[in-house]
């Protein structure tokens, strides 16, 4: 989930905002951890044990996105790709999404989630999917604008009672597959 | 120490001072031999509570050699690299993230526990003097009372019992408060949550986050009976009673405030102990299923009503706990009220992160009830209904105003029964007393008159032939039931539950036609040739078409579409849905007055003096009209969204995602997938879509000016087609108003309005949840 927070203490090296913003993969290990988790623990409601940074991260480092601004981490990016044992499909899932409070409309969570997205398609994943909150209106516009809609409503998902969408892109037509010449009469 | 790779050490007591873990688990074990945890086998459940008896550190056959490493284990975790981890194979990341850092305060729900005050139990509390059992204030009777419908009512709305209502210790062991009020509304109280958790259960449209039926192993005075617990109440109201009427003002006389205080202190309990008792008569009489017991579960709520108005009047007669200067907003007054310990059943729940259920105040929890008992005399008007057709369009009508989990179960157990499955019972019949085979022959029959279906039916005495149709019928149970159930789940369940439907109709539609088939065969050799075509077919056929109308509205009222889509599933509608309900209805509309008439003929033949009369009556009767036109006004309706829609794609008004990841194609078939299961209707395919909605089809040049005439004339016809339906419900009306607000809408689009803003418009569903308003 991503969900503003309010106010947390500055990091000590400020950022300067005006310096380009660099992209990477996790690649520098307990350094770069640090930072993601700080980052994300900075803009998200349900707190995070460790184990859950180190279960994403160690297991898909190259979904992992780290958007930075000289030495400081501005933004993160935390995935999975695994195949769902239910429907067989490799399905990606999007876990937590964060961009700094003042490097916000800059594009960079856009970024991100584009960078994990390809590196999915990449891995062949037949579909992508995250759940935020239905009040979430930044997270939904981010996502719609690049084709994610709504699959489902799931109902008082979240601690505090309220309801989620689990959002999805789908990257391929489903199975069986639906061409259209076995569909046309 | 043998290094895997990826790991570092990260076992839980290395990030912890050792010593001071010893010396809390020893503090644990005092608390142990205290009795802090009583396994008392009345009360808790095995579990996972730990021994009371003696603990680790002391048990015999354990030893108590404890050796520590602390340094040791240090050193030898320096031969692991930055960033490696140690971990026993069958416990890795993925298990460690829904583990517990031991006495870490954020995820060991137990630390809780250890901060500030002892959590005391029942009997600890009696012990340590704060808790009274017998010489309550009226204060503080109320103020108890009313805690305790406050955490019924969190509990009734999906939390667990274990943080609401088993939170009050009055509820452990109701049977040694001294207090007769006290104790009866207690062991009411507990005999309610039975009962309730009965009905949920019995009904099963219920979901995790609906409701948690768990009671972790507490007692809910199953061995009192019900009369006795009753009756109880009834004893305390009458004495309250008489209080009440002896400490009323009098004419002509000052009131003494003393005894104004008691008369109204004793309204206020009256009030209380009075409401629960009716409650529980009004659910355990619905419970009965039976004329006779629903018109004094009526009467009891209506009472109920009454009741809360008077406890709301009277809530700040109860007793407010002084406020703690560290006091969590989110627990309310409950923390420190006599009686009420938050975390007494902290460690009975799993390990999660220590989180409070925010219990309802006093106040949202009597307003939460009036609601409740306005929402139960509702559902109790179901059977009201005579056909299995009222039936479903009450449950879809009261689904729609999303009510509760208890009301929704109600509904359904008063409709469908409590049955055991068996068969055999009462409770396996639906309300009315029928069972649901014969009802859906009736459902059938009012449908659409199958001739195999009338009396006297020639294909009667064909025994394969009956058996054919008794078959069929009997299969349909199953699917109808789940139907009706489908009705009673969460909207947002609702549509899962769809899915599996549409296949279970599917396999019925197949069976109908076979039926339809065979009758047909034997009809046409009989004495009276007759055909029966597409009968039994064309009333499954109907409801397939409703299931798949229901799975495509709720989509708008879950908010699940985005308006990029619109497009395609207005079109489906339009196209598809609706027209095919149309027809199916006009089939049904056609044949029914001709299968009466055919009866009728029948029955003057056998009274030749009627045979005139019978002639005479024989009018063109329309028993579908409104409905079909309703549906046609739909079907219209959304031909002008879909319409309106690409028109305003064409504008560039309608936000459209990027194109790099999405596909339109992919997103179509997805979306209609549920649907592939069907094939009486077929599915339609996106390249049916492309071909029917390429705009070259349409009259050149196509601007979206045209695209808003089109959408305007559907408006139009739409409306036209509402406004000459007699007497329109509450739904028609909303949906009129929508249809004419969108035909104005259009008409300033086509005019050039807007044109230069390239806003995209917004979607107003104030009206109706699945038809919105376009406002630009």
């Amino acid at each position: 989930a991503t969900r503003k927070k309010e106010g947390r203490e500055m990091p000590k090296d400020e950022p300067d905002e005006k310096k380009k913003i660099q992209y990477h993969t996790y690649n520098k290990g307990e350094e770069e951890l640090e930072m993601i988790k700080e980052m994300i623990q900075k803009d998200l409601s349900e707190p995070y044990s460790i184990f859950t940074y180190r279960y994403f991260i160690s297991g898909w480092p190259d979904l992992c996105y780290l958007a930075m601004c000289g030495e400081n981490c501005v933004g993160t990016i935390v995935c999975r790709l695994e195949r769902n044992s239910h429907t067989k499909l490799l399905c990606g899932y999007i876990a937590m999404l964060a961009v700094d409070k003042r490097f916000r409309k800059r594009g960079i969570g856009t970024r991100l989630v584009k960078l994990a997205v390809m590196r999915m398609i990449s891995q062949k994943a037949d579909e992508i999917v995250l759940e935020t909150e239905i009040d979430n209106l930044g997270a939904l516009n981010l996502y719609e604008n690049l084709g994610f809609v709504r699959e489902l409503r799931l109902t008082r998902y979240y601690m505090a009672g309220t309801d989620a969408f689990r959002l999805k892109l789908w990257l391929k037509p489903p199975i069986p597959d639906s061409s259209d010449s076995l569909l046309d009469q | 120490l043998p290094r895997f790779t990826e790991t570092f050490i990260y076992l839980v007591l290395c990030e912890i001072n050792f010593r001071k873990w010893v010396a809390d688990m020893e503090a644990v074990a005092e608390d142990a031999e205290d009795g802090v945890r009583e396994i008392d086998e009345s009360e808790t459940s095995i579990g996972n509570v730990p021994p009371s008896d003696n603990s680790l550190a002391l048990r015999p056959e354990y030893g108590c050699n404890w050796v520590e490493i602390t340094a040791e284990f240090f050193e030898a975790s320096k031969e692991l690299d930055l960033g490696e981890l140690l971990h026993d194979e069958l416990f890795g990341l993925f298990e460690a993230m829904s583990a517990i850092e031991m006495m870490d305060p954020k995820m060991d729900a137990g630390m809780m526990c250890n901060r500030g005050n002892k959590v005391l139990t029942f009997d600890k509390a009696i012990k340590a003097g704060v808790l009274k059992l017998n010489n309550f204030s009226m204060e503080e009777l109320v103020g108890i009372m009313d805690c305790i419908l406050g955490c019924l009512v969190t509990w009734l709305e999906g939390h667990s019992a274990a943080q609401t209502i088993l939170t009050c210790l009055y509820l452990h062991k109701p049977l040694s408060i001294e207090d007769r009020a006290l104790r009866a509304f207690c062991v009411l109280t507990l005999k309610l949550v039975a009962l309730i958790n009965n009905i949920v259960n019995i009904a099963g449209v219920y979901e995790e986050e609906d409701f948690q039926p768990g009671l972790y192993g507490y007692g809910v005075c199953a061995e009192v009976p019900e009369a006795r617990a009753a009756a109880a109440v009834r004893e305390v109201e009458e004495e309250l009673q008489r209080v009440v009427k002896s400490t009323r003002g009098r004419q002509g006389e000052a009131w003494e405030p003393l005894m104004q205080k008691q008369h109204e202190d004793a309204v206020a309990l009256f009030s209380r102990v009075r409401f629960l008792r009716l409650l529980y008569a009004a659910l355990s009489a619905i419970m009965r299923r039976d004329q006779v017991s629903m018109q004094e579960a009526e009467r009891c709520l209506a009472s109920c009503t009454e009741l809360v108005c008077i406890m709301q009047n009277t809530v700040g007669r109860g007793l407010r706990p002084k406020a703690h200067k560290d006091d969590d907003p989110n627990r309310g007054d409950y923390g420190h009220m006599m009686g009420f310990e938050p975390l007494v059943n902290q460690r009975l729940l799993p390990p999660t992160f220590p989180r409070y259920t925010r219990l309802r105040t006093r106040r949202e929890a009597l307003q939460y009830l009036d609601e409740l008992v306005t929402r139960i005399r509702q559902c109790g008007k179901i059977t009201h209904t005579h056909t299995f057709k009222q039936a479903t369009e009450f449950l879809e009508r009261f689904g729609e105003l999303e009510p509760c989990v208890l009301s929704r179960s109600i509904a359904q157990v008063l409709y469908l029964g409590a049955g055991n499955g068996s068969g055999t019972g009462p409770d396996d019949k639906l309300w009315g007393g029928q069972s649901m085979a014969d009802t859906l022959r009736s459902a059938a029959k009012q449908f659409i008159c199958p001739p195999a279906l009338m009396p006297k039916a020639a294909v009667l005495n064909n025994p394969q032939a009956k058996q054919y149709v008794d078959n069929f019928f009997m299969q349909c149970v199953r699917p109808f039931e789940q139907l009706m159930q489908m009705h009673g789940h969460n909207r947002a369940r609702q549509r899962d539950k769809v899915t599996d439907l549409l296949r279970e109709f599917a396999s019925l539609q197949d069976e109908a036609d076979e039926v339809d088939a065979f009758l047909h065969n034997v009809l046409l050799k009989s004495e009276q040739p007759r055909p029966h075509l597409a009968y039994l077919g064309t009333w499954v056929l109907h409801h397939t078409l409703r299931l798949m109308l229901h799975y495509l509205l709720t989509g708008f009222s879950l908010q699940l579409y985005a308006p990029h889509e619109y497009h395609y599933i207005y079109w489906y509608l339009y196209e598809f849905v609706f027209v095919w309900l149309v027809s199916a209805l006009t089939r049904a509309d056609a044949l029914l007055p001709d299968q009466e008439n055919m009866e009728q003929q029948q029955r003057a033949k056998s009274s030749r003096s009627t045979r005139h009369k019978n002639r005479k009556q024989r009018k063109t009767h329309r028993p579908y009209g409104k409905e079909i036109a309703f549906y046609q006004a739909q079907q219209h309706l959304c031909g002008g969204f879909y319409k309106a829609m690409v028109g305003l794609r064409e504008a560039g008004k309608v936000r459209l995602p990027q194109q790099e990841f999405d596909d339109e194609k992919v997103r179509y078939h997805h979306r209609f997938l549920p649907f592939n299961v069907v094939v009486t209707p077929p599915p339609v395919s996106y390249h049916t879509f492309i071909t029917m909605t390429d705009l070259s089809n349409f009259p050149q040049p196509v601007s979206p000016s045209a695209l808003y005439h089109d959408a305007r004339n559907h408006f139009f016809k739409a409306k036209t087609l509402l406004e000459g339906i007699t007497n329109p419900n509450s739904e028609m009306q909303a949906i009129l108003k929508i249809v004419k607000t969108n035909f104005v809408v259009m008409k300033l689009l086509e005019g050039g309005h807007k044109n230069e803003d390239p806003s995209p418009p917004k979607f107003d569903y104030t009206y109706h949840s699945c038809f919105p308003v376009i406002r630009v």
